[in-house]
């Protein structure tokens, strides 16, 4: 028994963003992620025969993420992680546990914490992500320093997780 | 010290979550940060559920302005298969400039070929797009087949998320007070370091800024200014700030506004630019140099004095008007001048002040007890002719004698982990004799009660686990503290690790 590509396309809708989080874990690049994630999801479909059903598949990309991403890193010239195989299971395992949480709903807070965001806030995410402007040339565009740029991109990021939580928490949605 | 779990602006667990993930942390380090997680898994998941947020933001974000969002049907997180194309493809695009050798991995053309018969097999409703996208896939597979056998290329290397200060980035004060604030901009917070060239707008309230020479200015909106590159100035752009320069060190701050430079010679004094053109300097105690940049003309103003300049008139002597300013160099006259940046003064101190409570990479100083007439000797640790911690008498042996008006200060120090060794290191200027501090546990715990915040909930303390929870270390953390100027300033030097208090003893204010 083998899982079709609808199940492969489907489990990869759902979990989404716990793998690609899982591979920033790994790569500790957002942008490696993804290409981590593309690589990974385009050879689950490549191995669709072998892999046997719905968990196998997650544990496979999970796996698959592990060794990808640690060989992309080599590959780059980083510096090996110098996180221990344990510490690295501990993630994997946290990872599987919030690949729980819906997918929807998640995104459904986000979007309401974003538009309760003051308007400042999201202007500077709109330049960091959609704009794709370095911190540098937000700064100089928004007349403040990088640092302080860093900072207010921190903080929001705190902000919207603690937001997205109180949401799912009042939904009854386990976090 | 108690350990916080929680995603919140005071945790600096993600950051240091993050600098682990960077490799940027020492090989020591790294093992020390490694033992904190596996001993608290819940602090994996706390890191975890921050970066899978980060991940979606910047993706609903993404997809605003990419250029492939409109492969994106509707609102959904969902990926379809074609987007899996059209994103491999694009990916495939960018690979010009490193290769990594084709492994397990690598797509070989009947692969996606076999792809691109899914898309066709599903019949989307998005056909046209699937069409585009496999024939952009099957000539880019054809490619790599003939042109680069057994090679594949990734993008370059990328950029950080979550990026770190630059090196070159200087701190040259802290964010050491607020009183009602609102900033233009919503996440600068009480405690914050400041870097040179940082730009600041408060629109309502009071704040104060400490330099890292010792000099405070307090801002009072509606006012704009940025730091400059010294480590003792500021540059006004609009409304009025008040200084203060206390000590030693702190003398020769300087102000700069839109057309002049205003250099304290040790006093209190007031600045004020109106609509970027006109300067005015009020001095209420002791001296301020001014001078014109563009002319080099220069003034003393003494105190009691007030100097206005207008470029079209130049300067007019006025006498000081204190109400144009009292509000803001009044801000709280208990605040002691703060020399270092890995200090800063928070005001009275009210609520739970237990450990894990208050946690910040920087040692906080409040206000417990203002105006305290002792009505019993209080025992301390140090202060008078005994002026080093450890105290050679011993502690608790010294004693600050009934009859005195004191105001008692409590300085804490509550890493946010115990891996987290933070050094402050800093001098605590009160202006006015010291009469006694206490820095041993037992001696804390004795005059919570006499000398603490009223109503106020400190640290208990587990004798069984041998754990000092509360005061200074000096065996295995090294702290050090010495009273300097003649017994009115405390040098500190503290490691933390774990919690560190010290209750300092001065003299009222008259």
């Amino acid at each position: 028994m083998s899982v079709s590509i609808e199940t492969i396309v489907e489990t990869l809708n759902k979990h989404r963003t716990a793998l690609i989080g899982f591979a920033w874990v790994v790569v500790g690049d957002a942008q490696l992620a993804d290409d981590v994630f593309q690589d990974v999801s385009l050879a689950a479909i490549r191995k669709c025969e072998q892999i046997q059903d719905p968990d196998h598949l997650i544990s496979w990309l999970r796996h698959a993420i592990r060794l990808r991403g640690l060989e992309m890193r080599r590959n780059l010239g980083r510096q090996v992680p110098v996180m221990s195989p344990e510490v690295l299971d501990l993630f994997e395992s946290a990872s599987s546990k919030s690949s729980r949480v819906n997918e929807s709903d998640r995104m459904s807070s986000l979007r309401q914490c974003i538009d309760a965001m003051p308007d400042r806030s999201r202007e500077l995410l709109s330049l960091r992500y959609s704009h794709d402007l370095k911190p540098a040339e937000i700064a100089a565009k928004t007349r403040r320093s990088e640092p302080a740029i860093y900072k207010a991109i921190a903080r929001i990021h705190l902000a919207l997780a603690q937001c997205v939580k109180q949401r799912l928490k009042i939904m009854g949605v386990r976090s | 010290m108690s350990t916080n779990l929680h995603l919140d602006e005071d945790n600096p667990l993600y950051d240091r979550l993050w600098d682990y993930l960077s490799g940027e942390l020492s090989e020591e380090q790294a093992k020390a940060f490694e033992q904190f997680l596996l001993s608290n898994p819940q602090a994996v998941e706390a890191g975890v559920e921050l970066i899978e947020m980060i991940v979606l933001t910047r993706e609903v974000f993404c997809r605003e302005g990419a250029a492939r969002r409109e492969l994106f049907l509707g609102d959904s997180s969902s990926y379809r298969l074609d987007d899996i194309i059209f994103a491999i493809n694009a990916k495939d695009k960018d690979r010009n400039e490193q290769s990594y050798q084709a492994d397990s991995f690598g797509l070989s053309v009947r692969e996606l070929c076999s792809v691109c018969g899914y898309l066709f097999w599903q019949g989307a409703r998005r056909h046209k797009v699937a069409i585009a996208s496999c024939a952009a896939t099957l000539l880019l597979a054809l490619s790599l087949f003939l042109f680069a056998p057994g090679k594949q290329t990734v993008s370059p290397p990328l950029r950080a998320v979550r990026p770190t200060v630059p090196a070159e980035q200087v701190v040259v004060a802290t964010l050491s007070g607020a009183q009602g604030a609102r900033w233009y901009d919503p996440h600068v917070m009480l405690g914050d370091v400041l870097y040179a060239g940082e730009y600041l707008k408060l629109e309502e309230g009071f704040a104060q800024i400490t330099t890292n020479k010792g000099a405070v200015a307090v801002l009072e909106a509606p006012c704009e200014i940025q730091l400059t590159n010294s480590q003792n100035g500021i540059r006004l752009v609009s409304g009025k700030i008040a200084g203060i320069c206390e000590t030693e060190q702190s003398k020769g701050f300087v102000v700069q506004t839109p057309r002049m430079s205003v250099t304290d010679l040790g006093t209190r004094f007031g600045v004020q630019v109106v609509n970027n053109q006109q300067t005015q300097v009020h001095v209420f105690k002791g001296e301020v140099d001014v001078a014109v940049r563009a002319t080099g003309q220069s003034e003393r103003i003494l105190a009691g004095s007030a100097l206005s300049y207008d470029r079209k008139t130049g300067f007019t002597r006025m006498a000081a008007n204190a109400n144009q300013f009292t509000q803001g160099i009044w801000l709280d006259r208990f605040a002691p001048a703060i020399e270092g940046n890995t200090a800063y003064w928070v005001g009275q101190l009210s609520g739970n002040i237990d450990l894990g409570q208050r946690e910040s990479r920087s040692l906080q100083i409040y206000t417990e007890r203002q105006g305290l007439l002792l009505e019993r000797d209080a025992p301390v640790d140090f202060g008078g002719a005994v002026t080093q911690w450890p105290p050679a008498r011993g502690y608790g042996m010294q004693k600050v004698s009934a009859g005195q008006s004191v105001d008692v200060y409590l300085l804490h120090l509550d890493p946010p982990h115990v891996n987290n060794k933070q050094a402050v290191d800093c001098v605590i200027d009160f202006g006015r004799p010291i009469l006694g501090v206490i820095g041993a546990q037992d001696t804390l715990v004795a005059t919570d009660e006499m000398l603490g915040a009223q109503a106020c909930q400190y640290p208990t303390f587990d004798r069984t686990d041998g754990r000092q929870p509360r005061g200074l270390d000096v065996d295995q953390f090294m702290d050090s503290a010495e009273l300097i100027r003649g017994g009115t300033a405390i040098r500190l030097s503290l490691n933390g690790g774990v919690v560190d208090q010290i209750r300092v003893v001065v003299e009222s204010r008259p």
